[in-house]
């Protein structure tokens, strides 16, 4: 009876939940995700090739990724700071032959979401220069510090990058990882640089993730 | 009883883990934010617990299949569409005499009388080479089948298919719209890695125009680091210190966008988004952690290193480790299309020592990517393109100087390669030259490269067997008639 015994576990609470909601109902109640499905559905015009296989059933909202240069675009737009430096769009540049032209989910790659990190990597670095003379979206924080940010001020700068790029507010879930994926990161010893890298770090985390480069 | 006792694994472990700590997260937020103490249905729908565990059960179901690293690598290596064929085009920019290697023949199949302005002289003065598969004529002596033949292997010859196409081009433009990358991807040909990769900083990655439809921007590779660049971080964010940190990044992204992707289930094409998400980001970090995709040097493959002529110091840069490692890539499924731009084919210079050099070192190229098929016991599709061709000093006998420019004389060829020795066709010209010795203009890809595009691209499908795909981005350009009259492979 030990056999299998986790692995049932892992069913019953399963099974437990999915229970619960069936026998419970929907009701009326709003949902985890709805602010985001509202914000985000658009109808999206098959732009280059002419691939049927696509899914394009009439009765579901349907979704793009951000393709070609509105990757870089995007993230600029979304944090609001203004030019892009020639070292961003030098990297742009290096990497923009991995990175989809048509916004399509079968033209997405590895490659091309290393692409989009290495991309936010640098527009937030742009960012945080910008924010050390005028903050807007990384309020209290001292980038000279040797060790990280506050906790409030880490969760107000994931606030704040969620509203801009996720156009919502990030769920307790998403904050938690993040700010647990830094501690566990950066640790506790003293760094030349930490907080600077650190908000690099979260910057580019968030703008690398699903919902920033869906439209 | 002998039986393997199952464990969950650390990852599932600490998603539910997490689920349940957001339900109790989720119950306890709202029992504070209303001032009550009880909890009853009501509550319970009213603070959107339930279609929040929707997500999540639906989130962490998903995932469980890909929650190891090494099981979404098993599912992201399964290919879920059409086993498509590489792509490999080899264009020679300059206007290489390639209808003066491979033999253009008449509209009904015969010599010419003469082919004194394609340095070749009277019929009379030339015998006859056969090669391939399909026993396609060659000019006897041609330094580019010599160079096939260097490097090919004997086996790769006889399980290649080979056709010539007659095709009048612009000399010395790189206008000509023989470039079918972009007509591959429509139908769906990628690679695991990459779409289709250049060796010149242009919209095709070669010196060639789109033909009808533009292909996806080209990774431009001018030495081996370039690819490997591509699938690695650098810039500000090589300065966030360790390698851990990167890992630590690519790991949280990996996390925050599988559980965004939970979201997308209702829409169109959600659950492909679902899977890719999950395969990627988890390929990601695993190669993040220093765990490689997959080697991507061809040095790894002995044989393969050999074919091309790759030491342990060869330059990075040199062409040969360039072209073997796009080649190798290609065959191994981690690129889809390959432009391999090679230059010094406008070489009309009053000798003729030039040309057979090039045109040698064209025909060594061919080989070694016949030859690394081969090994790595793969399909191939290989074009071999030019803007426009030479024209010799007039002579009724062989060897005859380059003189000019001959764009009517065009050619391009098309070779596949199946490694079972099917042969594929026993056709080996498309279109015909005339008695004037220049491509028929009349003929169905004679006087257009972007006709003479579509009609190699109809051959690529049919290779495939996926001729059925025509329509889908190249509708109405051909009538039933002209696609079984230039459907000759497959």
């Amino acid at each position: 009876m030990t056999i299998k015994k986790s692995y049932i576990n892992i069913l019953v609470v399963i099974f437990s939940i999915s229970l619960y909601i069936i026998v419970g109902g929907q009701g009326c109640s709003k949902g985890f995700t709805t602010s985001t499905q509202e914000n985000s559905p658009s109808v999206i015009k098959d732009l280059q090739t002419n691939l049927d296989d696509e899914e394009n059933d009439p009765n579901k909202p349907s979704f793009s990724l951000v393709y070609g240069k509105q990757i870089l675009d995007h993230y600029n737009s979304c944090l609001g700071y203004g030019a892009v430096s020639s070292r961003t769009s030098a990297m742009w540049e290096e990497k923009k032959g991995t990175i989809s032209e048509n916004g399509k989910v079968k033209s997405l790659t590895a490659p091309m979401l290393v692409a989009a990190t290495s991309i936010a990597g640098e527009v937030c670095k742009d960012l945080v220069d910008t924010e050390k003379n005028a903050p807007r979206l990384m309020l209290g924080i001292n980038f000279n510090s040797q060790d990280l940010p506050s906790s409030n001020n880490i969760k107000a700068a994931i606030r704040r990058l969620a509203r801009s790029c996720w156009a919502r507010d990030e769920d307790p879930f998403e904050s938690q990882i993040i700010e647990d994926s830094l501690y566990q990161t950066f640790g506790t010893t003293a760094e030349a640089s930490k907080s600077e890298k650190s908000m690099i770090y979260l910057c580019t985390a968030m703008l690398s993730s699903l919902d920033t480069i869906t439209r | 009883m002998g039986a393997k006792k199952i464990q969950p694994n650390e990852f599932q472990q600490e998603e539910l883990n997490e689920l349940i700590k957001q339900v109790d997260q989720k119950k306890s937020d709202y029992l504070k934010c209303h001032n009550v103490s009880s909890w009853t249905r009501r509550d319970f729908l009213a603070s959107g617990i339930i279609p929040f565990a929707a997500t999540a059960v639906a989130t962490n179901i998903g995932l469980l299949p890909f929650s190891s690293s090494a099981e979404a690598q098993t599912l992201c290596s399964v290919d879920n569409g059409v086993s498509w064929a590489p792509l490999i085009t080899l264009n020679l920019q300059g206007g290489s005499g390639l209808s003066s290697h491979w033999l253009p023949l008449d509209e009904g199949k015969q010599l010419l009388p003469t082919y004194s302005k394609m340095g070749w002289g009277k019929s009379s003065a030339f015998s006859v080479d056969y090669e391939f598969a399909n026993k396609a004529p060659f000019f006897s002596g041609s330094t580019l089948l010599a160079g096939i033949r260097a490097t090919a292997g004997l086996t790769s010859l006889t399980s290649t298919s080979f056709v010539g196409m007659a095709i009048r081009s612009q000399d010395d433009s790189a206008m000509n719209k023989f470039d079918i990358t972009g007509l591959t991807k429509g139908v769906g040909l990628k690679g695991k890695l990459l779409a289709n990769i250049g060796t010149l900083n242009t919209s095709t990655g070669s010196a060639t125009q789109p033909a009808y439809m533009n292909p996806p921007a080209p990774l431009v590779v001018s030495r081996y680091e370039d690819l490997t660049g591509a699938l690695s971080v650098s810039g500000s964010l090589a300065q966030l210190g360790s390698k851990e940190r990167i890992s630590g990044l690519f790991s949280l992204i990996q996390r925050l966008s599988s559980s965004q992707s939970a979201k997308y289930a209702g829409y169109n094409n959600g659950a492909a988004l679902q899977r890719n998400i999950a395969c990627y980001t988890a390929d990601n970090t695993q190669l993040m952690n220093g765990n490689s995709i997959g080697n991507l040097d061809p040095r790894q493959n002995q044989q393969v290193a050999t074919a091309w002529g790759i030491q342990a110091n060869t330059a990075t840069s040199a062409e040969n480790y360039v072209f073997g490692s796009l080649s190798y890539n290609a065959l191994m499924g981690n690129v889809g299309s390959v432009n391999l731009r090679k230059g010094g084919y406008d070489y009309h210079n009053g000798s003729r020592t030039t040309g057979d050099t090039n045109d040698q070192n064209a025909g060594r190229i061919i080989g070694q990517i016949l030859r690394t098929a081969e090994i790595l016991n793969k399909k191939v599709f290989i074009l071999v393109t030019s803007d426009g061709s030479v024209t010799s000093a007039e002579s009724d006998l062989p060897g005859s100087v380059w003189a000019s420019d001959g764009g009517v004389r065009g050619a391009a060829y098309m070779l596949a390669f199946d490694p079972s020795g099917k042969k594929l066709t026993d056709v080996s010209q498309l279109g015909h030259f005339t008695q004037a010795q220049a491509a028929d203009d009349r003929t169905i890809v004679g006087s257009s490269p972007e006709r003479a595009a579509a009609s190699m691209f109809i051959n690529y499908l049919s290779f495939n067997n996926r001729i059925s795909d025509l329509d889908k981005v190249l509708p109405r350009v051909f009538n039933s008639d002209e696609i079984s009259k230039v459907k000759v492979i497959g």
